[in-house]
């Protein structure tokens, strides 16, 4: 966790997770330049380059962006969310050297200079058919260099999660503009409709999971909210918990998870210090309450992460009516002993 | 799934966890063979041209700057016994013109390269039965110039010139130097900032026009003075575009003299 800042944090795990990234990666050019290599020899190696390195970085985006929606709908796919920096950071070199390698060989070596070119050679901002698609392009890599060299946990803790969380949202944004990017260039020059059906199935994924894991958050939410008693909230029977799980519920701002462990309950908050990650759909793992996207740890009573590590999130109160868990729905200070219920 | 939980930095994976990560890794790696495949099929647009990058070649002929610089070849005679040349426009390396350069030659050596014998080195790029040549070394790719001396000679390089009148013809401006060789692709919308670019630095810009049997008929562009209109045409490159100007056949070139101002307009596809 942040006690202190390495490079990289390696475990077996990590290893494994980047070693079917080269595996991937790997995979993918040697399809494409085989294939293009035997139907197309007369091809510009430095143009196939491009394309490979370019629609590898997009197969790649579109992985980044499935990964999130499809841990929040079955845990099973959680390991793939562990180490899903090093993906991004991938999907980063990848596109960067599509994108130089487009600078050099299309603008170097001219009469202006490559960057100014980029936006000049091509002026026909206001036509959609010609429009000048690699700006468009370069924006994504823009952004994709800025979250790339924010990925660490450094950067995380020093800019605070919510702008990071925000300019990490900025994915979305270069989603659009690479998908621009290729409709208005590559797709304008070839008449094959196979990228087009590609990135439509690709689009569909993307936009299917999102919708579906935001659908199954709100209708939790929605349900939840139902629960509602003088001031306090319901939160259910006790005998409604998995040993070691939570249950969460909405206080109109944000979730609040509430654990069993033993016969001890105990409330805190359901965003995680580190990245926001879902507490509640965390165990109790040690007495701790433990983070489902990378470990990070909070101990039950005071939402703190255990010495040497700083974290902390807010607690709540609960209270036990009857067999029934009820929760103060406003926040303790993070970091502070909220009451707990113990049976 | 009761109670199985992942924890990245624990280095077991739950059974279950396990599968559907062993499943994952098994489609993962089939998407993205078959999405390579699927991607490297959609390309179809790359032209047979050729560039004979790393094979210098020593070439001499008769040098003209109209329509634009080329040097003139002597190919051989033709059944009724006339000399057949071939045209080959000069490019420079990079995406450069040659006519800066010669300019240069010639103010240095005092001399002009206009009907001379000229040796020059560099590189063949061609397609389509046309050629263009490319002075790799840039002015040290000019070997040798000497003058003619004689008038039958002098006589025999004069270009065959047949006017045939006003036309306007449907196509896309390309680089010539990118056209026929030096990418491959070198036209289309991909191409367009790179065609921009060249034609920006003074490679003679070439209209390429698709008629109904699908053959490709080149023009090169000048203005209706004779004159370059490299920075004129800019705005209308690699997309389809009509030129409608006097029409010239210069020996085994044909070439299109377009007022910049009226006689390019754009088209639907
Ligand atoms: C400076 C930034 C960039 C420049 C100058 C640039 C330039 C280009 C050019 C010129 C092409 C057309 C190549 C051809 O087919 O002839 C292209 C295609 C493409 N680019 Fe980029 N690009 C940039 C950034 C990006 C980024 C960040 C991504 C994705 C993350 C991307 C994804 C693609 C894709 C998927 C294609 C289509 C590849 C294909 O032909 O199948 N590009 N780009
Ligand atoms: S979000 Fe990373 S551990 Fe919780």
């Amino acid at each position: 966790m942040s006690h202190q800042y390495k490079a990289i944090h390696w475990n077996p795990q990590k290893k494994a997770y980047d070693l079917l990234i080269v595996l991937l990666i790997i995979s993918y050019l040697l399809a494409f330049v085989g294939v293009s290599a035997i139907i197309h020899p007369n091809l510009d190696p430095v143009n196939l380059l491009i394309r490979a390195f370019g629609s590898l970085s997009l197969l790649l985006l579109h992985l980044v962006l499935i990964i999130g929606p499809l841990c929040r709908l079955s845990a099973r796919f959680l390991p793939m969310l562990y180490n899903r920096r090093h993906l991004g950071v991938s999907t980063f070199l990848i596109a960067a050297f599509h994108g130089i390698l487009s600078l050099i060989q299309f603008h170097a070596y001219g009469d202006s200079n490559m960057l100014i070119s980029l936006f000049t050679a091509n002026t026909q901002y206001t036509s959609l058919a010609q429009f000048p698609f690699q700006v468009l392009g370069f924006f994504a890599l823009i952004i994709l260099f800025f979250m790339a060299a924010t990925s660490h946990d450094f950067w995380l803790k020093n800019l605070g999660q919510n702008f990071w969380k925000r300019l990490h949202m900025l994915i979305y944004l270069v989603y659009i503009l690479v998908i621009m990017h290729v409709m208005l260039g590559v797709i304008q020059l070839e008449s094959s409709p196979l990228l087009v059906i590609f990135l439509c199935i690709g689009f569909s994924l993307v936009i299917g999971l999102h919708l579906l894991a935001g659908w199954k958050e709100v209708k939790l939410d929605r349900q939840l909210q139902e629960l509602k008693d003088d001031g306090y909230l319901l939160v259910g029977s006790i005998n409604s918990w998995e040993e070691g799980k939570a249950r969460i519920v909405n206080n109109g701002k944000q979730r609040i998870a509430i654990f069993k462990n033993g016969n001890e309950f105990s409330a805190i908050s359901n965003r995680c210090a580190h990245q926001g990650g879902p507490l509640g759909e965390g165990q109790v793992i040690d007495g701790l309450i433990t983070c489902p996207w990378h470990g990070y740890q909070y101990r039950t009573d005071d939402g703190c992460s255990p010495p040497p590590f700083t974290e902390k999130v807010s607690t709540f109160n609960l209270q036990l009516l009857g067999d029934k868990i009820l929760v103060d729905p406003i926040p303790n200070q993070p970091g502070t002993k909220g009451e707990q219920v113990k049976l | 799934m009761k109670n199985e939980f992942y924890i990245g930095y624990i280095n077991k994976l739950p059974k279950q966890t396990a599968k559907t990560i062993k499943k994952s890794i098994f489609v993962l790696i089939f998407v993205f063979v078959a999405s390579g495949v699927v991607i490297a099929l959609h390309h179809q647009k790359v032209s047979n041209s050729k560039f004979e990058l790393g094979q210098l070649s020593t070439i001499e002929g008769y040098y003209f700057n109209e329509p634009v610089p080329m040097i003139k070849l002597l190919e051989g005679k033709d059944i009724h016994g006339n000399h057949i040349f071939k045209s080959i426009p000069l490019v420079n390396y990079a995406k450069f013109g040659v006519e800066e350069l010669v300019g240069i030659y010639e103010e240095e050596n005092k001399i002009s390269l206009q009907g001379k014998k000229v040796k020059i080195v560099g590189t063949y790029l061609y397609d389509d039965g046309k050629a263009l040549f490319e002075l790799t070394k840039r002015a040290e790719s000019i070997l040798e110039v000497s003058s003619l001396n004689d008038p039958a000679i002098k006589e025999m390089i004069q270009p065959k010139i047949e006017k045939l009148g006003v036309n306007s013809i449907k196509g896309e401006i390309v680089d010539s130097k990118c056209y026929f060789g030096a990418m491959r692709p070198g036209f289309g919308k991909t191409h367009r900032a790179c065609a921009v670019r060249c034609i920006s630095g003074g490679i003679p810009p070439v209209l390429a026009a698709t008629n109904y049997s699908g053959e490709v008929n080149y023009f090169l562009i000048r203005g209706s003075e004779k004159e370059a209109i490299n920075k004129e045409v800019l705005p209308y490159v690699a997309e389809p575009v009509r030129l409608t100007g006097e029409l010239v056949k210069i020996d085994d070139w044909m070439v299109i003299y377009v007022n910049p101002k009226s006689g390019i307009e754009r088209v639907k596809n």
